[in-house]
């Protein structure tokens, strides 16, 4: 029972949060305590003594086997303490206490039948001579319950008391000084002396000081020892309740992490990164749930997580070696606590709606720019505009698609434990309509944890199962055939339906149209079904003291079925589109994927305090092996409303693919801190993968770190300041990326490319060498430098923890481009270049508190500037992504820039006249010969008398100057309100809807902005309008359409209110709370598309390119929630 | 539990620790999808399923390869007889000459023919270490491949000019950076690789194998090559081997023009190569495992197709300049186009219930016959050569070294099957001039569409004078530099040994 008590108090956080005011506010409102309840009043308890020359911990075991009171202690308490020298007979145990804290500089504070020892420091000289006078009063915390043990000190002297255990103290000082009353886990407070006699006073908690323990990887430190950039966010930071995805959840809140939705579709995921890019293969953090790496945070649920921890420096991240350079997430769900069964109930509802409609023509104003852009190249009115099919305002396309979706979110979690057993059982149930119509997303999860502990030995299981199921966007697979451009681009003089329910199929009189986006998402089926499980056991045992090992043993499976269904357009029962586009048939294809995962880790760990000097040692090895399988099939003809493969005919057609990959890895981490002021932390791990060839394949990846705690919240010169915490942390190391997908070492023969041969044709398959192999290719590597500081202020009301780093990513993996004449389908992977990430990093948090008010402001900054210092042979370019379908590429990776800038042709305004078309030569030839006055003019950047590709130059990059978050947190009275703010400053946006839109090319609608085009007013910015374009104004690689990505959103605002407590109590529930907010409410920007966060989507997929190119992204939507908690 | 259980618990621990770290051969992990150029390439059937590919290389990519969808268009769109829709802005702009040598359409194209000489490269490569094999078997696969590396060396000449050359595989990752050679040892090569792959080349398949790379296709492409570099003599020896022995070849023109385009005579005695295309398979925009092209529906006029190129007024002029012997329409006219003639059908709608009168859409490589084009595979073969090519090459020959009397029977016997009147007789008496306008105008009827007109009209010096009198869209941009494409931006920028061509 001692140890366990040890270790409990070596957990700094639970034991003081979780026994000291959880047990003492709500244990003893409810006065449960088992036996002897009188006994338990320290003043009735008298007993006898003679403790002369014992141990002062064999002193507490002595007095608990007389009293049955416990002591709770760290053990630098009596490690550090002399012999106790006191006999006593029969007196109370309080004056045994009052004793023993004056003379080892002790307070005591009882909760139920335990008493906990806090270790009083003092080293301050007496001044000289002084007047005094004696004050008493009584020390209560907020509900009016005495604190005993709180020091009351006098500023400036060695004078000190503590309040005995009704809270009252006596002490004399001098009029004018200050009083000090200081208690672990309380704001101090100082007080005046004047004339008064009685000084009364009332200590609030201080959460922040409280010694916490964070996990690190393999185990968890003091938050006092840690030496890396390690953020962490507890339940409360992280559970908003509006918000139903983790990546949503954490958006803005950690510094130094930059997450961006891939567009608003339910059920998308995010991209995260942390400290900037450092790849082009692989930027996303190593995600770990409880000890297992996941590929997604779509399917957890944000009110299920206890805390989530970012480890973003090299030291932090160390023990993770390979896959680490990126950053590490872990990310603990909850576990029942010791203590009544608690069910939590969740309910919420909430209507999403797109925040914002791009401005298009009308059917009127069609026809008239349309007319005028062909008239303008010397061509009649289209076929459409002379025989519209509706006039005046005529179809909004967008009204039409995009609709009012509610969303639900139930939750229920039932949590608890005992000595021996902690558990969690959680269920939550999302639905989630989207903004599309016919676009959907739902989720289960279900989770199971527990941890049995039986003396030295602990148990831990832990299951997780979700279920998703997502209806995509429909899509016809080419021209046009996305539905959020389709949406903007179809003609509104054209009609959706013939009659009722009987759709227009598109094109009609649009030449180059894509299909009726209506009968597209009608019609068509895109779905996805994921079923997500794993199970992660682990036993550890604890072979002497501090000695433990364990081994962790994971399973994990992820089955994803895809189905996509394009029926016959004709005679459908709901919907029909008629056969002008023919697809008479319906075509169904369906694949299923597999992908498997196991992992053992097996670590020893050792942790031991010797006087001075702690260690914190843990070592281990790891194996794991992923293995990935999918089967696909396709088959046309089918039946009406028939979706499975047999029941087709024509065309059946079969593919599967598989691949494997291990990963051997041996680690190890030492920690040592000499009185808790200086720590030194060193890493080490060595990683094989199968990815690289025998010659490559092992990668080591050491670091260390340092820190000096100056200022610490034990630290008596904190008393006397305003700076209660201060700490300087360094660290340096090396982390790997081997992200280049399997086998890529070998010269891989590529099967199934089919051509057709004979008469009658039948099928002729071959098989061959597509790439060059990547000989020699071998692990990438990141080093990070990073030096920091945590400062706390006046008892830790105000925080502030900065960080600098400078990574650095050497012998990055990439697809090193060689010319297209040697005729490979990609180039192959080398080691080929140098990027860098500078920045910094803070985290500022601001706590007030007073009567029955109480804010918190947190704010999080971020700058960070990326930089290629090598790519190749220096003149290589990497092409990035593209913002139209059938255009160039508008980003790319060049030495001596950030990663996937923009390059772009410069514009510099209209030509006037046709004086400034012919000024605007080169030795006497016309830069642009096809210009006219009303076009735009390029900027000749290489004097060459052309404008043409390398023409263009540094536009911008996607990436921001900084980003911020901003977070309000208010309780008055039975109300909170909490509002969050977040946006990003200085980057770009390629905007490929505006290419299309403003520049008006055949078969499609147009921007409003054509209304006040050069055609109709002379004094417009906006260039003439002429379907030919000989100027190429709409070139989709120019400046035109490059937009400021700049944005500050009000991301989430939530109102609550906790209901009375004497109505809950009747119902038996200790808190319910219902709410309302809003996300995504207000967005201030310049950015004229849909929504400025474009972390990749689209057509460019989630791939690093599609950073800030907006190419058919689902728009981001806004809501409005209603909910209900409930915890009994 | 006693100390005892504690000991066995911690024992298996440990042995599960040391069992599964320290075997290295746990992170020796074959490719399960398939094999490595260190197993390939060991059999005949190695071999063969190589040289599909590079076959397939001609039509795999939608955008790149050189006879799938996009090319066409491009090729096409070029000339007097189309116009390019703005909204694909790439095919735009190189249809009305404001296309730059950044434009990645082009970059594309480029690529694809080289991806077609790697792969041919390894067939030629590793045939050699390929054992227990037939050697006439392995000798026309070597000698298929040849051909087709010379088709793409053809169409890098035709379209580029001077290119680099690259008939090996990669040592190291120095070889990746060629330069270019002159426009002339491009044609070298070209000649070259016919030259050998000729004698090992069957001169006809069995129906099964049909499509496949016939004795007679190098012959026809060796005095192409000839052709277009203007060396008439070996032109002319080349053909004749064809034209003067047709019993051996078997090749005639169709007695019907319209045969060769109705989908139910392919690879028939007029067809000397085609890119086959079936609906075998389900893919539709391309790919490695797609057989048929999207071509028809992208052509096709409004309410069946998207009409990305799009007849133009001087072509149908061109079509009405001589009617027929009996003084109907050109039967090339109406295969190839349609506009409002008596009778005009159009996807089985009479052309008055789809189009203005005025109208005028494609109708060659169309599934007009049908209700409309389906799911957009197209099943329709494009044409690389046609014997009446080979006819009027030759004919040409003849003519451009003054014999125009050996002409006149040639150019009399397409314009038979066309059922135009029979001039040959004053033919013969022609000037080379006359002769060659009758020829040129020919070519135009006869090739509309099949990727020919572009290139002849440059040979005969005749594109700028063509573009302005046609006033096509776009003429006013023409300049010599469009004769042919730019090396591409992104080819420049990685390949360090490369230069622009001029006058790009």
């Amino acid at each position: 029972m001692k140890k366990l008590l040890h270790a409990l108090g070596m957990i700094g956080k639970y034991y003081l949060y979780g026994f000291a005011f959880q047990l003492l506010f709500i244990n003893l409102m409810n006065a449960a305590p088992t036996k002897g309840q009188s006994s338990f009043n320290l003043k009735e308890v008298r007993l006898s003594l003679n403790l002369e020359g014992v141990s002062l911990s064999e002193s507490f075991n002595i007095i608990k086997e007389k009293t049955d009171f416990s002591f709770i202690y760290d053990k630098e308490v009596v490690k550090r303490s002399t012999a106790v020298d006191l006999k006593i007979e029969n007196q109370s145990l309080e004056s045994v206490l009052l004793s023993l804290a004056a003379s080892h500089h002790l307070s005591f504070k009882q909760v139920d039948n335990r008493i906990s020892v806090k270790l009083v420091k003092k080293s301050i000289p007496e001044p000289a001579v002084s007047v005094e006078t004696t004050l008493t009063g009584t020390v209560v915390d907020k509900a009016g319950q005495p604190i005993p043990g709180v020091t009351v000190s006098v500023l400036g002297s060695t004078k000190g008391t503590a309040t005995d255990l009704d809270g009252k103290y006596q002490l004399s000082a001098d009029e004018g000084s200050t009083l000090v009353f200081s208690f672990i886990g309380f704001v101090s407070q100082q007080i005046l002396v004047g004339t008064q006699k009685i000084i009364d006073v009332t200590l609030a908690e201080d959460m922040a000081s409280l010694e916490e323990v964070v996990v690190v990887g393999y185990g968890t430190v003091r938050k006092s020892d840690l030496t890396g950039s390690v953020s962490v966010l507890d339940a409360k930071a992280i559970n908003t309740q509006i918000v139903n995805n983790v990546g949503d959840a954490v958006q803005g809140k950690v510094a130094g992490v930059s997450i961006e939705s891939m567009g608003g579709a339910p059920g998308k995921e995010m991209r995260i990164q942390i400290r900037g890019a450092g790849s082009l293969t692989n930027n996303n953090p190593l995600i770990l749930v409880d000890g297992v790496p996941v590929s997604s945070l779509r399917n957890i649920s944000p009110s299920n997580i206890h805390s989530m921890q970012v480890l973003k420096d090299a030291s932090a991240a160390a023990i993770y070696g390979s896959r680490a350079a990126n950053g590490v997430i872990l990310i603990e769900t909850k576990l029942g606590k010791k203590g009544e069964i608690q069910f939590d109930v969740n309910i919420d509802h909430g209507v999403h709606s797109l925040a914002k409609k791009i401005a298009v023509l009308n059917a009127d104003e069609w026809i008239m720019v349309n007319t005028a852009a062909r008239a303008a190249a010397g061509l009649g009115p289209s076929d459409l505009a002379l025989e519209p099919e509706v006039t005046g305002e005529g179809t909004n396309w967008q009204d039409e698609m995009y609709v009012t979706a509610p969303t639900t979110n139930y939750e229920i979690a039932a949590r608890g434990g005992s000595e021996t057993v902690n558990y969690n059982l959680a269920i939550g149930y999302l639905d989630q309509k989207g903004v599309v119509t016919q676009t959907a997303y739902d989720r289960l999860n279900l989770q199971a944890r527990s941890e049995y502990t039986k003396g030295k030995l602990k148990l831990g299981a832990n299951i997780f199962l979700s279920k998703e199921f997502q209806d995509q966007v429909a899509s016809d697979g080419g021209g046009r055939g996305d539905v959020i451009e389709s949406a903007l681009l179809s003609s509104p003089a054209t009609k959706i339906y013939q009659d009722e329910r009987d759709l227009v199929a598109l094109p009609n009189k649009m030449p180059g149209s894509g299909s009726n986006v209506i009968g597209l998402l009608h019609l068509h089926r895109n779905e996805q079904t994921m079923y997500n499980a794993f199970i992660n056991n682990f036993l550890e045992y604890e072979i002497l003291d501090g000695l433990k090992v364990k081994s962790n043993v994971s399973l994990k499976g992820d089955f994803s079925h895809y189905l996509y269904n394009r029926p016959s357009y004709a005679d459908q029962t709901t919907y029909s589109m008629g056969t002008q586009t023919g697809n008479t048939n319906g075509e169904l294809a369906e694949n299923t994927s597999t992908s498997l995962f196991w992992q053992i880790e097996n670590t020893v760990s050792y942790n031991k305090i010797f006087d001075d000097h702690s260690l914190n040692f843990v070592a281990g090895q790891s194996s794991q092996k992923s293995s990935y399988r999918n089967i696909g099939g396709s088959i046309f003809n089918l039946p009406k409303g028939i979706t499975v493969l047999s029941a087709g005919s024509v065309n059946p057609s079969i593919y599967g693919t598989a691949n494997e990959s291990t990963l051997l890895s041996y680690f190890g981490r030492a920690i040592y801190s000499f009185r808790q002021k200086y720590i030194l932390t060193a890493t080490l791990r060595r990683d094989g993968s199968s990815k690289f060839s025998k010659e490559n394949r092992y990668g080591y990846f050491p670091s260390i770190a340092a820190a000096w705690n100056a200022i610490g919240q034990d630290n008596y010169e904190a008393i006397n300041s305003p700076v209660s915490n201060l700490k300087f942390r360094g660290s340096y190391g090396v982390l790997g990326n081997q992200e280049i997908g399997n086998y890529q070492f070998l010269g891989t023969i590529t099967p199934s490319h089919i051509y057709s041969i004979g008469e009658p044709a039948q099928l002729w398959t071959g098989s061959i060498q597509t790439s060059y192999p990547a000989v020699g290719v071998k692990w990438e590597s990141t080093s990070t430098s990073n030096i920091g500081f945590d400062l706390g202020l006046w008892s830790g009301k105000f925080e502030l923890t900065f960080d600098y780093f400078n990574r650095i990513t050497s012998d990055v993996l990439l697809r090193v481009p060689v010319p297209l004449s040697v005729g490979v389908a990609e180039a192959p992977f080398g080691n080929s270049g140098e990027i860098s990430n500078r920045g910094y990093e803070a985290l500022a948090a601001y706590y007030y508190e007073k009567n029955e008010f109480a804010f918190s402001v947190t704010g999080t900054f971020s700058s960070i500037r990326n930089n290629v210092e090598k790519l190749s042979s220096g003149s290589q370019v990497l092409e990035g992504g593209k913002a139209t379908l059938h255009g160039d590429v508008v980003n790319y990776t060049k030495q001596g820039y950030p990663i996937y800038s923009f390059f772009l042709l410069k514009t510099d305004g209209l030509f006037r006249s046709i004086e400034e078309v012919e000024a605007h030569s080169k030795d006497g030839q016309l830069i642009q010969p096809n210009a006219q006055p009303g076009d735009i003019r390029f900027v000749d950047q290489n004097n060459d008398g052309q404008i043409d590709g390398v023409d263009r130059v540094y536009s911008g990059s996607p990436f921001p100057d900084f980003e911020a978050g901003l977070r309000l947190d208010g309780n008055w009275k039975r109300f909170d309100l909490s509002v969050f703010f977040q946006g990003t400053y200085g980057n770009k946006i390629m905007n490929g809807f505006s290419t299309y839109l403003e520049s008006v090319r055949e078969g499609g609608n147009y921007s409003k902005k054509t209304l006040n085009s050069y055609t109709f007013n002379k004094d417009s910015d906006f260039p003439r309008l002429i379907i030919t374009d000989p100027n190429r104004n709409g070139v989709d690689n120019s400046d035109r359409f490059l937009e400021d990505g700049s944005y500050l959103r009000v991301k989430t605002i939530t109102l609550g209110y906790n209901v009375a407590e004497n109505v809950i109590h009747r119902l038996s529930m200790s808190k319910a709370r219902v709410y309302v907010g809003a996300q995504n409410l207000f967005t201030f920007t310049n950015y004229s598309g849909y929504n400025p966060e474009i972390g990749g989507g689209g057509q460019n997929g989630s791939s690093m390119a599609g950073r800030g190119v907006e190419f058919s992204v689902y728009p981001l939507t806004r809501s409005y929630h209603v909910g209900l908690q409930l915890n009994f | 539990m006693n100390k005892y259980t504690y000991f066995k618990i911690l024992s298996v621990m440990l042995v599960s620790l040391l069992y599964v770290g320290c075997s290295d051969s746990f992170l020796e992990l074959d490719n399960p999808n398939g094999i490595t150029d260190q197993t390939f390439w060991q059999t005949e059937k190695d071999l063969e399923s190589g040289l599909a590919t590079v076959y397939k290389a001609l039509s795999e990519n939608s955008d790149g390869s050189y006879y799938q969808r996009t090319n066409p268009q491009l090729v096409e769109g070029r000339t007097e007889n189309f116009t390019v829709s703005t909204d694909v802005v790439g095919r735009y702009n190189i249809g009305t000459f404001i296309s730059t040598m950044s434009d990645w359409q082009i970059a594309t194209l480029y690529n694809w023919c080289y991806r077609g000489i790697f792969r041919a490269n390894q067939v030629i490569h590793y045939s050699n270490q390929i054992k227990n094999i037939d050697e006439n078997k392995k000798n026309q696969f070597v000698a298929e491949a040849k051909f087709l590396r010379a088709l793409n060396y053809f169409n890098l000449a035709n379209e580029w000019g001077a290119v680099p050359i690259v008939t090996s595989l990669a040592e190291s990752s120095d070889d990746y950076f060629k330069a270019k050679s002159p426009i002339e040892e491009v044609w070298q090569q070209v000649v070259t690789d016919l030259q050998e792959a000729a004698p090992h080349l069957p001169v006809s398949y069995p129906a099964d194998q049909a499509g496949r790379i016939t004795n007679g296709a190098a012959i026809a492409f060796l005095g192409k090559a000839y052709l277009y570099q203007e060396k008439w003599d070996q032109a002319v020896a080349e053909f004749e081997k064809l034209v003067l022995d047709e019993g051996k070849y078997g090749y005639d023109l169709m007695e019907d023009y319209a045969h060769n385009f109705d989908g139910l005579h392919e690879n028939n005695k007029e067809s000397i190569f085609e890119i086959q295309y079936s609906r075998l398979r389900p893919d539709v925009w391309g790919g490695k495992g797609a057989t048929s092209t999207v071509i028809a529906q992208e052509v096709a006029g409004p309410k069946i197709g998207w009409q990305e190129i799009r007849p133009t007024k001087t072509l149908l002029e061109a079509f009405l300049k001589e009617k027929t012997a009996e003084g109907d329409f050109d039967p090339r006219a109406t295969t190839t186009i349609v506009w409002n003639y008596p009778g005009a059908m159009y996807y089985q709608k009479p052309f008055l219930e789809l189009y203005a009168d005025t109208a005028v859409w494609t109708k060659k490589y169309q599934n007009w016959w049908n209700e409309n084009e389906g799911d957009y595979r197209s099943a329709l073969n494009e044409h690389v050569m046609r014997y009446a090519d080979v006819l009027l090459m030759l004919a040409e020959a003849y003519t451009m070294k003054g014999d125009v009397a050996k002409a006149a029977p040639l150019v009399q016997r397409i314009r038979n099957r066309a059922k135009l009147v029979n001039k040959e007789p004053e033919m013969k008496q022609w000037t080379k001039e006359v002769m060659m306008k009758e020829i040129q105008h020919q070519r135009n009827l006869e090739f509309v569409r099949e990727m020919l007109h572009w290139f002849d009209l440059r040979r005969w010096g005749l594109l700028e004078e063509t573009l302005r009198l046609s006033k096509v869209e776009g003429w006013q941009n023409y300049s010599s530099k469009f004769q042919y494409y730019p090396i591409p931006e992104s080819e420049l920028n990685n390949n360090p040994a490369l230069t622009q061509n001029d006058p790009w």
